[in-house]
């Protein structure tokens, strides 16, 4: 705090320090929520689908309707409850997969897709387009929902990838 | 997963007391008093940071004397994202408490608010530290 020439009495500082403590809180909930709020809901990526994900790149099978990639850290609180609720999904859903992986050891796929928090799920298409995305806690019916929309708009959309292509 | 998983709630309380103790730390302003306050704080991120969020004073609080009142759970936490909270709290405050001994009284409060976010959020929203940093630390990692 800058020293003032002529400093307010200690009890007026103490309600200014205590008005701006009190802003700050509010202001950081605030933020918090709307910002969760936001990050928690699937939504459609902005990437489009022409740099399909393939298995190769994964590191993993395709699911044959849909695949549920999620960026995982050691350090964060929420992934393990979120990969219980999506393999369970997955294992209820016919074609679909779930695959987990830690972002230390997949920074490729960080940058691919910007992922800037833990847990990130990357929901793709039978082809591996990215469809939509998601970060944070998250229920089996917000999963389902996701899932739903992708399947159902799984149709021919694109001509069937060819050998060797998608790359970045 | 871990074999020794820990009750999320202790870490949430733990957050809360330090969140307390960081608004007392901005309510001294800037100099000595506030500059303890922080040190203080920071002391008791060490030990959390060196031992975990369950091995720290606040964690010990809770175990003996919180937790017994509380109803009983089965769910369990992995102790490494709290635990990584003590750390970069740990960070922020020793960071504030060498700026004002070095004469930067600015810092103090601006380390206590910093702190005081992150403490608070965790403790009234679960806000996990962890979940929001690491991938963010990677990354600048990576680049460099």
């Amino acid at each position: 705090m800058a020293r003032r020439p002529t400093p307010l009495p200690p009890t007026v500082d103490l309600v200014t320090r205590a008005a701006l403590v009190a802003a700050l809180l509010l202001v950081s909930a605030l933020t918090w929520w709307a910002l969760t709020r936001r990050a928690s809901r699937f939504r459609p990526a902005r990437h489009d689908g022409r740099a399909l994900l393939t298995a190769q790149q994964l590191g993993s099978p395709l699911g044959t309707r849909a695949t549920l990639v999620q960026l995982s850290a050691a350090t964060c609180s929420t992934c393990p409850r979120v990969a219980a609720v999506l393999s369970s999904t997955a294992a209820s859903l016919p074609g679909v997969q779930h695959v987990e992986l830690r972002v230390e050891e997949r920074m490729d796929l960080v940058e691919r897709y910007g992922v800037l928090r833990t847990p990130t799920v990357l929901l793709l298409d039978a082809d591996g387009g990215l469809a939509s995305r998601m970060s944070g806690p998250l229920d089996s019916d917000t999963a389902r929902t996701a899932i739903d929309a992708v399947t159902r708009t799984a149709a021919p959309r694109r001509t069937a990838p060819t050998a060797g292509e998608s790359l970045d | 997963m871990t074999e020794t998983g820990i009750d999320p709630r202790g870490p949430r309380f733990g957050a809360a007391v330090m969140a307390g103790l960081l608004v007392v730390t901005l309510l001294l302003g800037a100099g000595p008093a506030a500059t303890a306050a922080l040190a203080v704080a920071a002391l008791l991120f060490a030990l959390g940071a060196a031992r975990g969020a369950q091995g720290s004073l606040q964690g010990m609080v809770f175990a003996r004397w919180v937790r017994p009142r509380l109803r009983p759970t089965s769910e369990r936490e992995d102790p490494r994202p709290p635990r990584f909270a003590q750390v970069v709290g740990l960070v922020i405050t020793g960071t504030g408490v060498v700026l004002g001994v070095l004469g930067l009284d600015a810092a103090v409060p601006v380390a206590a608010g910093v702190a005081l976010v992150a403490a608070f959020l965790n403790a009234a929203f679960g806000f996990c530290l962890g979940c929001e940093m690491y991938v963010l630390g990677r990354r600048v990692l990576h680049r460099a």
